[in-house]
């Protein structure tokens, strides 16, 4: 009898503490989620500050006018996008349109 | 003595004991009562209030989707800021906190103190919204009292690109609600959807659980690719620039558009603002004035009048027309020319711009005809690009013309038009006689947009806009009223158009003129087209189109040409080499 409720007694602490267990790898699993949708948040915003930053470095308007006037050093791509040559150079034809073509 | 008042005393006690029994048993009987009332009666009601304490639905923002131009250039895009809030009602030193947010914040101590101070008793109150990392390191550094103060995740727009095409792009207020152009316009497709979950909160408001019951994770929004390009655009915006500094108009618009496709490569306006600091701008600023500005045409209109003249063979190419030595009596009004023209070909009525000359071929073609022919070419109504705001330009029904609106109409008068409605048209004639719906945003956004931009109206037939374009339209540029938008190597095609500025009544405004001047590149296969509209110059009483909006325009097409690497004719650009040797020598 003492046995008999021994071991229904022990299987009653083994379910709650399997139970306790796995509500915990729940609970962990749920944590690290979390944890990496943050650091996907963080990411996420940080690619798209870099790529903002990137942008205003590279934005025409910073970089035109000193490209027309000479003052940044041109460096031809290794591979450039188009291989055909431009007739006339970007910043070659400088002269106000009105004269006779 | 004593026997009687025992005596009492036993009679008293039951008396006594059954009184806080009863007043016991009354107690419990109230408790029962409310115990049933609580967990029977009104349990429903009960369980779902302790729910709504205890659980909190958190919207968790959806970040907005970027708008690029046709190469992928960022022209806006999105930040994860945080806003910062007061809880009023848990700070009892509000000047403090104040004083101390104040310094790190650059607000004023005495404005916040009083915002605080006057909701005193309000659980939430905004202090600056989208803060810098510098502010938010400045803030936490500040140890404020826990629980009076919070940061919010918000969303900060940015226009990387500053000024450029400001108006086009339009912005996103405070609260994320798109005004103004692509903002505006693609709001639901660029904003996405929120999200939502739901929270456990404990006794003090504190989250203790993220609940697994009916989470939705926000949806981001979609990228919109406009047509525009920023080199092309940025040409425009500087032309534009050079425009206010050197004839100091009112304002003044420009356009590039390719003629084959209807692609807006560039509208830009004057004034202008930048998106990233809304709060400097002008009330006259935010207008684009590209869609929703509307002048007479003058005689930039003169070509769609002619080609149709043309096209229905009412006009004949090789005819000439008597322009009575620049005066013309038309029933009670005497119309003049600028300079005293005789017999001029239809070619020279267009490239010498008579007046005259457009309004005898306005007694040719009659009212249906002239109406008929401003119709087809778009005018009157919406072009149909995807910008908020356009408007439809005016363009009075037949039965309200009069026998003045015969010589006034071809001349680009008794009409009105916005600049892309008259870019618009051109384009029309560039490509061929195909009337097109410009579009501002590429075709693979939506399979809607680019069926509609597809559909074409036929205006006038291939060969009629050729000639048009070649001959009269070339020759403007060549030896005409447009000399100043020749471009060495291109053969350019343009017109210039002068006209007065319209009052709100209706009439017009004595001594103000709008200037104007469209061209194009080159005659051979129109890839670019562009348009200049200068609204009342004010410098040396100069309002000439040829003279104030021709350079513009021709310095906007110089320029994209060569950047988009259309080629230039090989002998036209050895010429102008011989010619500057000739000039040297």
């Amino acid at each position: 009898m003492f046995f008999r409720f021994g071991a229904v007694l022990s299987l009653i602490v083994l379910v709650a503490l399997t139970g306790t267990a796995i509500e915990k790898q729940i609970l962990q699993l749920k944590r690290a989620i979390t944890h990496q949708q943050y650091r996907l948040d963080v990411l996420l915003d940080s690619h798209v500050r870099l790529r903002l930053e990137a942008q205003r470095l590279g934005t025409p308007a910073s970089l035109l006018g000193p490209l027309e006037r000479g003052e940044l050093p041109l460096e031809r791509p290794t591979k450039p996008r188009r291989t055909d040559a431009r007739q006339i150079p970007a910043n070659a034809l400088n002269q106000p349109s009105g004269t006779p073509g | 003595m004593s026997n009687i008042q025992n005596n009492r005393e036993a009679v008293l006690h039951p008396v006594r004991a059954r009184l806080v029994v009863t007043i016991i048993g009354l107690g419990w009987l109230v408790l029962s009562a409310r115990l049933i009332q609580l967990q029977w009666v009104q349990r429903d009601k009960f369980a779902v209030k302790a729910e709504q304490q205890r659980e909190l639905v958190e919207e968790t923002p959806a970040r907005p989707g970027d708008i690029l131009d046709r190469q992928g250039r960022l022209l806006a895009t999105t930040l994860a800021t945080r806003s910062l809030y007061l809880v009023p009602a848990k700070i009892s030193e509000p000047r403090q906190i104040a004083e101390a947010l104040s310094s790190v914040l650059g607000l004023s101590p005495e404005v916040l103190t009083e915002k605080i101070a006057g909701n005193s008793q309000r659980q939430f109150l905004w202090v600056k919204r989208r803060l810098t990392e510098a502010e938010v390191t400045g803030v936490r550094k500040l140890m404020l009292p826990k629980g009076a103060w919070g940061f919010r995740d918000e969303y900060r727009r940015e226009y990387p690109q500053g000024v450029v095409a400001a108006q086009v792009i339009g912005l996103r207020d405070i609260d994320g609600t798109g005004r103004g152009g692509i903002e505006e316009r693609f709001d639901s497709t660029l904003r996405g959807q929120s999200g939502k979950r739901y929270v456990a909160r404990d006794s003090r408001g504190h989250v203790i659980e993220i609940l697994d019951k009916d989470q939705q994770a926000p949806v981001a929004g979609q990228n919109v690719r406009l047509t525009l390009d920023v080199v092309v655009q940025l040409y425009a915006e500087r032309e534009l620039d050079q425009v206010m500094t050197e004839w100091q108009p009112e304002s003044c618009s420009a356009i590039v558009i390719d003629p084959k496709n209807g692609d807006v490569l560039a509208m830009a306006t004057r004034p202008t603002f930048d998106p990233n600091r809304p709060q400097e701008a002008s009330p006259e600023s935010w207008k684009n004035r590209a869609i929703a500005d509307i002048y007479e045409p003058g005689s930039t209109f003169k070509p769609m009048i002619v080609s149709y003249g043309l096209d229905q063979g009412v006009l004949q190419r090789d005819e000439s027309f008597h322009c009575q030595n620049g005066e013309y009596r038309m029933g009670r009004r005497v119309l003049h020319d600028h300079h005293r023209y005789g017999l001029l070909s239809l070619t020279d009525v267009l490239v010498k711009s008579s007046n005259i000359g457009m309004a005898k071929i306005g007694e040719r073609m009659g009212n249906e005809q002239l109406e008929k022919a401003a119709t087809l070419f778009g005018f009157g109504r919406k072009t149909g690009i995807e910008l908020p705001g356009e408007l439809p330009g005016i363009l009075r029904p037949l039965k309200k013309w009069t026998s003045y609106s015969t010589g006034s109409i071809p001349m680009g008068h008794e009409i009105a038009t916005t600049p892309l409605q008259l870019i618009t048209a051109h384009a029309a004639l560039a490509n061929g006689g195909e009337l097109l719906r410009p579009r501002i945003v590429l075709p693979d956004q939506d399979d809607s947009l680019s069926a509609m931009s597809r559909m074409t109206i036929s205006t006038v037939s291939r060969d009629t806009a050729q000639w048009i374009i070649e001959h009269p339209m070339r020759e403007v540029v060549e030896r005409g009223t447009g000399k100043k938008a020749r471009i060495p190597g291109y053969h350019v095609f343009g017109k210039t158009g002068t006209a007065q500025c319209l009052s709100a009544d209706g009439g017009y405004v004595h001594g103000k003129y709008i200037s104007s001047f469209v061209c194009g590149a080159p005659v051979e296969s129109p890839r670019l087209l562009t348009l200049v509209v200068v609204n009342q110059s004010s410098v040396g009483g100069e309002t000439f189109g040829g003279k104030v909006a021709a350079p513009a325009a021709a310095n906007i097409l110089r320029q994209a040409l060569v950047y988009l690497r259309i080629s230039p004719d090989d002998q036209l650009i050895r010429a102008a080499a011989n010619w500057k040797d000739d000039e040297l020598e």
